[in-house]
């Protein structure tokens, strides 16, 4: 029997200012009109979750195990919004936009399996019921601010089958079958509105049900101790009888107003390949990975059906080089190719390209000295956009240990020496692309005093668990 | 004078098919290893992370260990997992593990599985160093002396608590050769203790379960050391726990 509890708090007290203007053009190119924002946001949100988890085991018979189970989850989120428009130096409240909220997720699942288990041979297939509840209100403030109740109560019965074992010395290997079912989002089963962004307006749906998907995966491991060879194929494809997605409208001004819906279709399929081995033992290993990925989203656009359909494939390599405990260096390169289309609109089809390659070396000099250097350089294209980016960020230290069993470390680092650090970020997720550009600390010096009493290891090698 | 040599012959020769009739049954061993101890000791592992390994699973008092017998008859032994049911529900391989060992002709068949590999040793019995210590306990209601080897393989210490009381001179784990049967192996202090915890010497034993078919990888045990010497070193240069693919 096995019993478990846990329970998360967090609080959120943010303020920020938002400040945009956007012009409108007509057909001529001349300015039609002009929106300006200035906004004050104040926001505090809560959330407590608890979560609680029983298991009953009994056996029927040496190889035969009966199982049962009882999972619940209680989640509360409250928060509190006021947004100010300031016009002329003179604060009104956004009545849209400032909302109070309280909701509360409640989720129960019990449910049996059949488990047999012998000579190393696991099979179980279950049957689980699960219970959504969703109780919430929302205000939105001001005199004609609109408030209302979320009262919504989801069932669904949920199968599980699973097979593990080990097919050889040294290997493992898992397949499974399982149902997932997702439960909206209270803030988006709220009929409010959201233009923080003037060009992109959000608003809630409230006949969203849970999205349903079934996943099937396979996951096998085999190593050979003697020649250090490893090797492992992660494989998962889920389908969706029902899943998340949006029903966007786009008018002639370019405004976006985005709904969550529930559509029929779509899947989503994952590969994970790895293949590790010694050139050398100890002194030169390498590490080679693929990972594919292939997604079909449906959609809406102004009441036609979209297809988006992204497929990316990510071969890296990964080189240590430890000839001793004094010196190392580690390589490792990735590409990730990803490429995007949509049935409704081919010449909004892009590819996107992030090539990362790292660079770290670690040496020990004289006189007790060590010097540590990292280079992080990534490329980000996009040819829709015409994208090309580039940020290297170079790390560098210089370190000696003190006092005896080196228990105290001084470290002079250097921090972006070339001074390009900045937080890029560029994605395609359903009917929308994203590129975020945002400054970050760069280019700065640390000196560093670190006193451990027990020691502090002077081997240069990282771990590695292959 | 004559009767009372024929007295003393029958009485020898009583004494004697007793002794040799004693010599047969199945003790079950309970092996316990301590993973916190055995990682202490490997060279590339800091002071603080040996504590932080022992602070985050050093008290765990689930530690049932795994059941094993040993039979034996006709001066042979066979010495294997005892087969046991599952409680946590769930089946994990077992790799293959069988030690024969005959006394008499002085040889050892074995089917191990270590470094990915499943090895069948056939070799002569090898000769073990034994020094009796000076001490004495009791285990299972017998009185058992202790007696110290080294294993220069794997750098152990082995502790063997045996008893006389019991006329077969064998063991658990493959060790024997002193003169009683061995009830406990204690493997560094305390890394690995494998103890008697039933002996049965009343029921016969009709038949010593020795497989018809013994299949792997044949070697010879000096060959099977020097793979296992080098696979030590590797680890250890490489930072990793070779025990973790051998048994310790």
């Amino acid at each position: 029997m096995g019993l478990n509890f846990s329970y998360l708090g967090t609080q959120l007290n943010d303020e920020w200012m938002n400040n945009s203007s956007t012009e409108f053009y007509d057909k001529n190119g001349d300015v039609e009109s002009v929106l300006d924002i200035d906004q004050i946001n104040d926001n505090v949100a809560d959330k407590q979750l608890f979560k609680a988890n029983a298991l009953y085991v009994e056996p029927l018979s040496k190889k035969f195990f009966f199982q049962t189970f009882y999972n619940f989850r209680n989640r509360n989120e409250s928060g509190n919004r006021t947004v100010e428009d300031v016009e002329n130096d003179q604060k009104a409240l956004n009545e849209n936009l400032s909302r109070e909220y309280d909701n509360n997720i409640k989720y129960n699942r019990a449910g049996a399996s059949l488990r047999y288990s012998h000579n190393g041979m696991n099979i179980s297939g279950g049957l689980a019921y699960e219970h959504f509840l969703l109780d919430g209100s929302y205000a939105s403030k001001g005199q004609n601010g609109i408030s209302g109740t979320v009262d919504k109560t989801f069932t669904n019965l949920i199968p599980n089958v699973s097979i593990n074992f080990q097919p050889w010395r040294n290997a493992y290997a898992s397949i499974s079958y399982n149902r997932n079912a997702q439960e909206p989002e209270i803030s988006d089963l709220q009929p409010l509105v959201d233009n923080i962004n003037p060009l992109y307006i959000r608003e809630g749906n409230s006949s969203l049900t849970p999205a349903l998907g079934d996943e099937f995966s396979v996951y096998i491991n085999r190593s050979f101790p003697l020649s250090g060879v490893r090797a492992s194929i992660n494989l998962t494809y889920t389908t969706y009888s029902n899943q998340f997605s949006t029903e966007e409208t786009v008018n002639d001004r370019l405004v976006t107003t985005v709904k969550p819906i529930n559509i029929e279709g779509g899947n989503r399929s994952s590969a994970w390949l790895s293949f590790s081995f010694p050139f050398v033992k100890n002194k030169f290993t390498t590490r080679l990975g693929l990972n594919l990925n292939s997604n079909q989203r449906p959609a809406i656009v102004n009441g036609l059906n979209n297809n988006t359909a992204s497929f990316s494939y990510s071969p890296s390599i990964r080189f240590n080089i430890t000839p001793s405990k004094d010196v190392s260096l580690y390589i490792n390169g990735r590409i990730n190719n990803s490429r995007t289309s949509y049935d409704l609109n081919t010449s909004q089809d892009q590819n996107t390209r992030t090539t990362t390659i790292g660079l770290e070396g670690n040496t020990k000099l004289l006189a007790g000295f060590y010097v540590s250097s990292n280079l992080d350089y990534v490329k980000y294209t996009n040819d829709r956009f015409s994208l090309d980016r580039t940020v290297p960020v170079w790390n560098a230290s210089i370190y000696k240990r003190l006092l005896p069993e080196n228990r105290a470390e001084l470290r002079l680092s250097f921090y972006d020496i070339l001074d390009k650090n900045i937080g890029f970020f560029q994605g395609t997720y359903g009917l929308g692309v994203s590129q975020t550009e945002t400054p970050t600390l760069a280019r700065y010096t640390m000196l560093t005093l670190t006193y451990n009493i027990r020691g502090i290891k002077s081997d240069v090698r990282k771990k590695s668990w292959w | 004078m004559r009767n009372k040599f024929i007295l003393t012959t029958i009485l020898f020769a009583f004494v004697y098919s007793s002794y040799a009739q004693m010599a047969e049954g199945v003790i079950t061993y309970n092996r316990k290893t301590d993973w916190i101890s055995i990682m202490s000791k490997l060279s590339y592992l800091s002071s603080e992370e040996v504590d932080r390994m022992r602070l985050t699973w050093g008290n765990s008092d689930n530690n049932k260990g795994r059941n094993y017998e040993l039979y034996f008859k006709d001066n042979q032994t066979v010495y294997t997992y005892k087969e046991e049911q599952s409680e946590s529900g769930y089946s994990w391989r077992k790799s293959e593990f069988l030690l024969i060992r005959d006394y008499k002709d002085k040889k050892v068949k074995d089917i191990k599985e270590d470094l990915g590999v499943k090895f069948l040793v056939e070799d002569d019995m090898p000769k073990t160093r034994w020094k009796i210590l000076n001490e004495i306990r009791e285990i299972e209601g017998y009185l058992c002396m202790k007696a110290e080897t080294k294993d220069t393989i794997k750098g152990q210490t082995i502790h063997a608590w045996f008893t006389d009381a019991i006329a077969f001179n064998g063991g658990p784990e493959g060790f024997g050769g002193l003169p009683g049967m061995i009830l406990e192996l204690d493997i560094n202090d305390g890394d690995a203790v494998i103890t008697a915890t039933k002996v049965d010497l009343e029921t016969p034993v009709e038949k010593l379960p020795i497989p018809k078919k013994m299949k792997g990888k044949k070697v010879n045990t000096a060959k099977l050391n020097n793979l296992i010497a080098e696979f030590i070193d590797e680890s250890i240069e490489g930072q990793k726990n070779p025990y973790w693919r051998i048994r310790y």
